[in-house]
């Protein structure tokens, strides 16, 4: 099995609030893990420590066989993690162009030099084509991007990430706010993704969706790993079906 | 609208910059106002700066007036001290500069935001106090005086070549503003523009927040010294009074009330806040008060100056026009029956 | 000397605290910089000259109506300089129309005093011999004033029910909404406060300087004082300005054309070694 992340013990702790305790995680190339947990039980964190967004306190991350735990959040961009937010992050006083292009820019990685003198970088017209028609809207390109619907932004947000043809793709509740159509976009994208052989970690609240399209699934709870296992497994798991109650009450 | 601007901006630009060069002799007929437009276009230089810090980089400074004091002083010691060629003083001083900058904003640029900018306004004021009272170097109170000419071997360029000297700055300034033109559009800009919203997002799209504001940092730094440069050619003279914080703060106001996302706006922006003071010498006393309301009621009303003002002008008509066409074209798409 | 350096040094420091202590106020509320403040303190200076040289009442009088007066600019101030630009995409406009402000209201103090400095008479004359050198009441009384000043703030903010609902409501209109709290009230409060503060600061310091359009340089310590102290806390803005009172004061041993160049070289290796300054703590940013 082609084993593309690893994480080894990890811990984060915020004062008194424990959000990954002990994390043992491990994503394959071409592949779905699941994510999933009652709110709070440190998902986002584990994708922050991933990305290197935060720090971690304590154990290892490794990386395509290279130890990144201590590379900051850009290099580990550079290297290949890619990644989606909660609230999507864009340059909000900037050309949706501009947005979509970073994600071209970061698979380039000519340098500011080369750029400025105009080297050819990789196709983006036709990457990008390629993309919306998957997305299934339009856009005008010069608009800002704060100016388009907050489902379409989620969409642009996973394309910007494909565009820089990362290794591992980290989604961070993708569905969310989305309609049913949409949602089956989304699914389209990240299949897109399995057939480039990117490991895929995916946090989804939806069931559904995280049935139909993970291989394997790891549940949180209080930043704990609960069960780590297939699908099947997982929704008969006694202690997960605890967690998901127990929050509900 | 938009459109038709966009597809004719250098047929447009060129037509300005024709017009400009035709016509500046008889619209400024006096060799003082002539000196003001000289310096106001000295200042546009030093406000690219800040267009690559503020505008695309989202990085308050005012560390402008320092580093154009930096070569402003060095220019001055290079050619009366040293006897240097004004050439390779004017060179020697932007580059000098520039490697400055790399340290100190390598120093400043690990703080953010705020931190930033006071440690922006803590540099200008230490330089200034040197410049002040660094007596053996930059002659204290007094400045340096009887800066030669900038020779370029054809022709001398100083106060009394004036009009030579406008075009001269004028050209530095056309190339200066389109190299920020091809930056905006390279990945230097998009880098600088994701610093600006989001350094997180900048983060995980592989962009070295640091490393690019020191760049921008440098970028800006060299282009105020340029301006720093060539204000002590143009003026023959340069004094600690031109770098300080207030001047800084008038930069900004510059840069901010033409449009801080536009390389012309801040062009007019500059031009204008520099010889409006002298065309209306009759408010005189009341002109700096004025001044002041004035630039609280553009940020209320045109926050993106006066570049903005023009796009979103611009926008709306297209808007309408749009509207206009849709109204005329609805009977069509119904027959195609298309459902997009 | 030495202790005469420390008078000085720590009234300078009070008055330098008095500005930073609104200048912080208004950061927590909305997280602008008021360029102005030094204008404010500047304006503090001018009413006391107008009330008390001008008009000849006596000090007490004078003092309230500076602060009545500034209370009231206070109001004019947020809602001209600020309250429109609350909702800007482009923060740093907030920033450039306080510089505007601050320049506006140079000129206009021009316009009405005159650009010459006013000598300002002593609020109370007279000095105390202190060991072998003098003292003079005009600095104890100021820092008097000055400590009242500080105290009567910090309880307001930090210890009393008032203050600590005013930030709250500033830093989360939601929550603010739901307590039923207007957040335009405390905005303007807040501003209300802080100007006055600076403008006490003005109207203090006034009889121990000229009063000129220079007063407004001030400000600049007062940004020192807050970032040596820890940018975000009152109690750090108080004691760094007092430090930077005491640094400028005794600078005077080493240099005396430099002083200001250490004060700000301070400034900058504080920033350096320590940004988040004294009080402050490093906070770890939300993804
Ligand atoms: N930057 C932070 N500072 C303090 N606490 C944080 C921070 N980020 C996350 N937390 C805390 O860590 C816990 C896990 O949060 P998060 O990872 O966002 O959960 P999830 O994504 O699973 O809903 C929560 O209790 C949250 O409050
Ligand atoms: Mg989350």
């Amino acid at each position: 099995m082609g084993l593309i992340l690893e994480l080894n013990n990890v811990n984060k702790r915020f004062g008194g609030v424990v959000a990954a305790n002990n994390v043992n995680f491990e994503v394959e190339k071409g592949k779905i893990k699941g994510l999933i947990g009652p709110n709070g039980a440190g998902k986002t964190t584990l994708l922050n420590l991933i990305s290197g967004i935060y720090d971690v306190d304590d154990g290892k991350i490794i990386f395509d066989g290279q130890d990144v735990t201590n590379v900051p959040a850009h290099k580990r961009a550079r290297m290949g993690i890619g990644r989606t937010f909660q609230t999507p992050r864009f340059l909000d006083r900037s050309s949706i162009e501009d947005n979509l292009k970073l994600g071209t820019d970061l698979f380039d990685q000519m340098g500011y030099i080369n750029s400025f003198f105009g080297k050819k970088g990789s196709d983006y017209q036709h990457e990008l084509e390629d993309l919306m028609e998957i997305v299934g809207f339009e856009v005008n390109w010069d608009d800002e991007i704060s100016s388009i619907p907050y489902g379409q932004r989620k969409m642009l947000e996973i394309v910007r990430c494909l565009l820089s043809y990362p290794k591992v793709m980290l989604v961070d509740e993708p569905a969310a706010g989305l309609n049913k159509m949409e949602i089956e976009r989304v699914v389209d994208l990240l299949n897109l993704g399995i057939s480039r052989d990117i490991g895929i970690v995916l946090i989804e609240h939806r069931m559904d969706l995280v049935m139909s399209v993970c291989s394997s699934i790891t549940v949180l709870n209080f930043g704990q790993v609960i069960c780590d296992s297939i699908p099947e497994e997982v929704v008969n798991n006694e202690e997960v079906i605890e967690a998901y109650l127990g929050r509900q009450d | 609208m938009l459109k038709i601007l966009n597809k004719y901006k250098w047929l447009l630009l060129a037509i300005f910059s024709v017009v400009f060069i035709i016509s500046v002799p008889s619209i400024v007929p006096n060799h003082y106002l002539r000196i003001v437009l000289g310096n106001g276009l000295v200042y546009v230089l030093a406000v690219y700066g800040l267009v690559v810090m503020l505008g695309m980089g989202g990085q308050v400074t005012f560390s402008t007036a320092g580093m154009m004091g930096i070569g402003a002083f060095l220019t001055g010691i290079f050619t009366v001290k040293l006897g240097l060629n004004s050439v390779l003083a004017l060179v020697c001083s932007v580059i000098l500069t520039g490697l400055f900058s790399l340290f100190i904003g390598a120093a400043l640029l690990k703080l953010r935001g705020n931190y930033f900018a006071f440690a922006s306004i803590a540099f200008t004021q230490v330089l200034y106090m040197i410049f002040r009272n660094w007596k053996p170097v930059t002659g204290g109170p007094d400045g340096i005086s009887n800066i030669p000419a900038l020779d370029l071997g054809f022709i001398q360029l100083n106060q009394q070549t004036v009009m030579e000297f406008i075009y001269f700055i004028f050209g530095l300034a056309l190339i200066c503003g389109l190299l920020l033109y091809r930056v905006r559009k390279t990945s230097l800009g998009r880098s600088l523009e994701s610093v600006r919203d989001d350094e997180i997002a900048a983060n995980s799209l592989g962009v070295d927040v640091y490393r690019t504001k020191i760049i921008a940092f440098i970028i800006a730094s060299m282009l105020a010294a340029l301006a720093g440069s060539l204000f002590a050619f143009l003026n023959g003279y340069v004094s600690s009074e031109t770098f300080t914080f207030e001047q800084a703060g008038i930069y900004l106001i510059m840069a901010m009330l033409g449009g801080i996302n536009s390389t012309v706006g801040s062009f007019i922006g500059t031009i204008t806040l520099t010889i409006l003071p002298e065309v209306l010498r009759d408010l005189k006393d009341y002109f700096r008060f004025i001044y002041g309301i004035v630039v609280i009621i553009t940020m209320i009303f045109m926050p993106m100056g006066f570049a903005g003002l023009v796009k979103s002008l611009l926008t709306k008509l297209d808007h309408k026009f749009k509207k206009k066409k849709e109204i005329v074209t609805t009977g069509e798409v119904d027959t195609n029956g298309s459902d997009s | 000397m030495i202790l005469q350096l420390f008078i000085t040094g720590i009234s300078m420091g009070m008055v330098y605290a008095l500005m930073a202590m609104g200048l912080i106020l208004i950061v927590k509320a909305v997280n602008v910089m008021n360029f102005a403040h030094g204008q404010i303190f500047m304006v503090g200076g001018y009413l006391g000259y107008f009330f008390s040289n001008q008009l000849g009442m006596n000090s007490l009088v004078s003092f309230i109506l500076t602060i009545l007066a500034l209370m009231v600019f206070g109001v004019i101030y947020m809602f001209t300089v600020y309250w429109p630009l609350r909702n800007a995409s482009w923060p740093v406009t907030v920033t450039i129309s306080t510089l505007g402000a601050s320049i506006a209201l140079t000129e206009a103090v021009r316009l009405i005093w005159g650009p010459f400095a006013l000598k300002v008479a002593p609020i109370v004359d007279g000095s105390l011999p202190l060991f072998g050198s003098k003292l003079q009441y005009q600095y104890v009384f100021l820092i008097v004033v000055g400590v009242v000043c500080i105290v009567f703030v910090y309880n307001l903010f930090e210890k009393f029910r008032v203050g600590r609902v005013m930030s709250a409501a500033t830093q989360d209109s939601y929550a603010a909404e739901l307590m039923g709290i207007p957040i335009v009230l405390t905005v303007t409060a807040t501003y209300m406060i802080s100007l006055a503060l600076s403008g006490i600061g003005g109207w203090l310091s006034a009889p121990l300087f000229l009063v000129s359009q220079t007063l407004g340089n001030f400000a600049l310590k007062a940004f020192a004082g807050i970032v040596v102290g820890g940018f975000g806390s009152v109690k750090g803005a108080v004691i760094g300005s007092i430090m930077i009172g005491l640094i400028e004061a005794y600078s005077i041993i080493i240099t005396t054309t430099y002083r200001d160049a250490i004060v700000f070289l301070v400034l900058i290796l504080v920033l350096l070694f320590r940004p988040q300054g004294i009080y402050g703590e490093e906070i770890e940013e939300k993804a």
